[in-house]
């Protein structure tokens, strides 16, 4: 609705809107002789500020004295055009762009007489300090990570990357919240026709509510059932930075800190801003190291039962006595067992994710009680079992961003080795590496070109060679496309 | 030519050949232990597979041309029908031979549960996945081959292949021949740029068939007995306590094996869209950020 040129039409319109609002304020102010009106949001936008800034100026300083009474329009031209106030370039011509400014922080100013208003900047928005990000630790590099609010968060990313390049796209999401979220990328660097594409998509995507950025995947990347999601998040700006100068897409919405980073391959969630802070060789091991632990959460379990229960020759006579032995005092049969201490281990897991911080410890303490002593002691559970299902479930925690896709896939594993022996085994692996291989993003295949590459020594694959040779050729994402 | 464009799977030559390794080997297991002289397997099946590089070769360009794959008329559907029928038997093969191993290795049925789950799982994927899921399996034959080598090592004895006396070569005759459908079908498989490349599939086969026989050879010799075969290799394999490791190469072999039987099932549902039995899908990737 277009804003009237009538005062107390606009401030009834408001009213109607924000009226019930504790924290709406509209102060009716006389402005150079003429009635005005200052609308804000208490909280968003600092009234005292707003005071000293427009009222100073107005007031106080005599350039409307000694004149014959100004009308509304020299006024407004005065303030917007010809005065130092931070005022939004361009007038305020409807009730929705006033709305929209509001909610950003922003005070309206109104005049009687005209029917446009003026937007200062006099936001005062209360968010959570820069802090380090707790799910990704780091030894080297930056401490800061993203914030919830997303003005900060774009100007976190404008400092790190210094370049006219670097584009930052704000737009309003089709949700009743009308939530922002920016569209972030290299002009020089990332495919035009793919972030037109992720652009229309986004823009197009109406979902219920935007409260992160990854609430956009199911329009984004619209599939009945998939295990692996090729799309990264981070919390560091560092991180989000360093994939933009790969030519990727960052969507960022306004009160989450995670950043989605669009496409993403499987290898990233093996690497770290560590890897290249230590030398190649270090580096190199440590993700062989990744690789290694990623693979033993998912297969261990169910090739302990497949080896246990049908391949009992494969397993060294010493080792197998000693696990025929735990497994005879216990009742469940092994796959039984298996798949009963990794849905307990999960059920503690999920608990001590939760529950209030100060109780956390508790958790831990009586499954510790629970799972490490009373189990074994009423000789419900084998320890190899426990001890197998453990070795696991720490495992996971090293390729974090890995946790749901491992979690169900290491089910399926011990289910189809507890259920169809070696054939389940292989068939299961056999599907896994579909999962893998079938995901793509944008073109950019989940699986290219590591970590099962035809040249396994690429430059930074599983392993990783000197940063200095690497540096030579810069990485694109989009030079992976299938 | 635009005809066989549109009907090309796009396999890379890796991925077929991992294919055919695999039937290769289910080959070698089977086959009768020492029934012909490893020089014979290596020199008159190098020879055999020289001729079939050629053969592949020109019949590939000779049915490009044609576009007799896709293409219209008598000849081009008779192929598709003739191809069709020629996968569905490797289709069978592979899935009997599959099914030999559970039972009298593993003890289980329960590939004849499995595979049509398998099979449902993936029958709307695309051959790319097909094709890079293959680089993985490539690398786990591989160390299991060399695992299986490095097992051996103590036991392989060069003068065994000397054991049958000075025998000619040609005294077995020619060893026998396998031709897989994957050899004739190129244009059909993959790309146009990559077909040269795939013409070499035979020599896949001839160095799993020939490395086999060599390396049966050299543990084994050449055993008297009918009913040795190929598998008696495996069981020879031992490292310090591990005794039967023949189970964890033969596990490796069925998950490959499980592969190829998606492989050739996507490609009989391709034969099978060629030959119209169903209509084209729809084109895909207008949706989302997806391709």
């Amino acid at each position: 609705m277009q804003l009237s040129s009538s005062l107390s039409e606009n401030l009834a319109a408001f009213n109607t809107m924000f009226g019930p609002s504790a924290d709406y304020y509209a102060k009716q102010v006389t402005l150079g002789g003429c009635p005005g009106a200052i609308l804000l949001f208490d909280g968003m936008a600092s009234l005292s500020t707003l005071w000293t800034l427009l009222l100073d100026a107005v007031d106080r300083a005599d350039r409307f004295a000694g004149q014959p009474q100004a009308g509304a329009r020299q006024i407004f031209e005065g303030l917007l055009y010809h005065s130092d106030l931070p005022a939004q370039g361009s007038p305020v011509r409807s009730t929705e762009e006033a709305v929209q400014l509001l909610t950003a922080g922003f005070a309206v100013v109104l005049l009687d007489g005209w029917a446009q208003g003026i937007a200062v900047a006099a936001q005062s928005l209360q968010f959570r300090s820069i802090g380090e990000p707790s799910g990704e630790g780091n030894l080297r590099g930056s401490r800061e990570g993203f914030s919830d609010l997303l003005r900060v968060n774009l100007s976190l990313l404008r400092r790190l990357v210094r370049s006219e390049a670097l584009v930052l796209e704000v737009a309003q999401a089709g949700t009743a919240m009308g939530t922002e979220y920016a569209l972030c990328y290299c002009r020089d660097k990332a495919d035009r026709e793919m972030v037109a594409k992720v652009r229309d998509t986004l823009r197009q995507a109406k979902p219920e509510l935007l409260l992160d950025s990854s609430y956009f995947i199911p329009w984004l990347l619209p599939v009945r059932c998939r295990l692996f999601t090729p799309a990264g998040y981070t919390e560091r700006p560092a991180v989000a930075a360093a994939k933009l100068c790969e030519g990727k897409m960052v969507v960022l919405v306004n009160g989450s800190p995670s950043a989605m980073v669009l496409p993403a391959l499987f290898a990233e969630n093996f690497e770290c801003l560590d890897d290249y802070a230590t030398t190649a060789f270090f580096s190199s091991f440590l993700r062989v190291l990744k690789y290694a632990a990623f693979y033993l959460t998912i297969f261990l379990p169910g090739l302990f039962v497949c080896l246990a229960v049908y391949l009992p020759e494969l397993i060294p006579p010493q080792l197998l006595y000693k696990i025929t032995a735990a497994e005879k005092g216990t009742p469940l049969p092994l796959f039984a067992e298996m798949v009963m201490v990794i849905l307990i281990l999960e059920l503690i897991r999920e608990a001590g994710l939760r529950m209030p911080q100060s109780l956390g410890h508790s958790v831990s303490l009586v499954a510790a009680l629970i799972i490490g002593d009373a189990a074994v002691s009423a000789g419900l559970m084998s320890t190899p079992v426990i001890l197998t299902a453990c070795l696991t479930s720490v495992a996971v925690f090293i390729t974090p961003s890995l946790y749901e896709p491992a979690t169900l896939l290491r089910l399926a594993v011990v289910l189809a080795a507890g259920l169809a022996g070696p054939v389940g085994l292989a068939a299961v692996f056999v599907l896994f590496l579909f999962s893998l291989s079938g995901v793509s993003a944008l073109g950019v295949p989940y699986l290219a070109p590591h970590p099962f590459p035809t040249n396994p020594l690429a430059e930074d694959g599983v392993i990783r060679r000197d940063y200095r040779r690497m540096s030579r050729s810069p990485f694109n994402i989009w030079q992976r496309r299938g | 030519m635009k005809a066989e464009q549109k009907v090309s799977c796009n396999f890379s030559p890796a991925a077929l050949g991992l294919g055919l390794v695999t039937a290769a080997l289910a080959e070698s297991f089977y086959g009768p232990a020492g029934a012909y002289p490893a020089r014979s397997a290596l020199l008159l099946g190098g020879a055999q597979a020289a001729g079939l590089w050629l053969l592949a070769r020109l019949f590939g360009l000779w049915a490009g041309r044609r576009g007799l794959f896709g293409g219209q008329g008598f000849l081009p559907r008779l192929a598709g029908w003739l191809f069709f029928l020629w996968f569905a038997a490797g289709f069978a093969r592979t899935a009997a031979v599959a099914q030999t191993v559970c039972r009298e290795e593993f003890g289980s049925n329960a590939l004849i549960a499995v595979l049509p789950l398998l099979l449902l799982a993936v029958w709307q994927m695309d051959a790319g996945a097909l094709d890079r899921s293959a680089r993985a399996l490539w690398w786990l034959l591989g160390l299991g081959a060399a695992a299986c080598l490095a097992g051996l090592g103590e036991q392989l004895r060069w003068q065994r292949l000397w054991d049958g006396g000075a025998a000619g070569l040609w005294a077995e005759g020619w060893p026998p021949l396998r031709l897989y459908p994957e050899y004739f079908a190129l244009p059909l498989l993959c790309s146009e740029a990559d077909a040269p490349r795939a013409a070499r599939l035979p020599w896949f086969v001839w160095a799993v068939q020939g490395g086999y026989a060599l390396v049966l050879a050299l543990v084994l010799g050449r055993p008297e007995g009918p009913g040795y075969t190929g598998l008696e290799l495996l069981r020879a394999w031992a490292m310090g306590y591990f005794s039967r490791l023949d189970a964890l190469l033969l596990l490796i072999w069925l998950a490959a094996a499980l592969w190829r039987l998606c492989l050739l099932a996507f490609v009989l549902r391709r034969l099978s869209r060629v030959n119209g039995m169903r209509p084209a899908p729809a084109a895909r990737g207008g949706e989302g950020a997806q391709p």
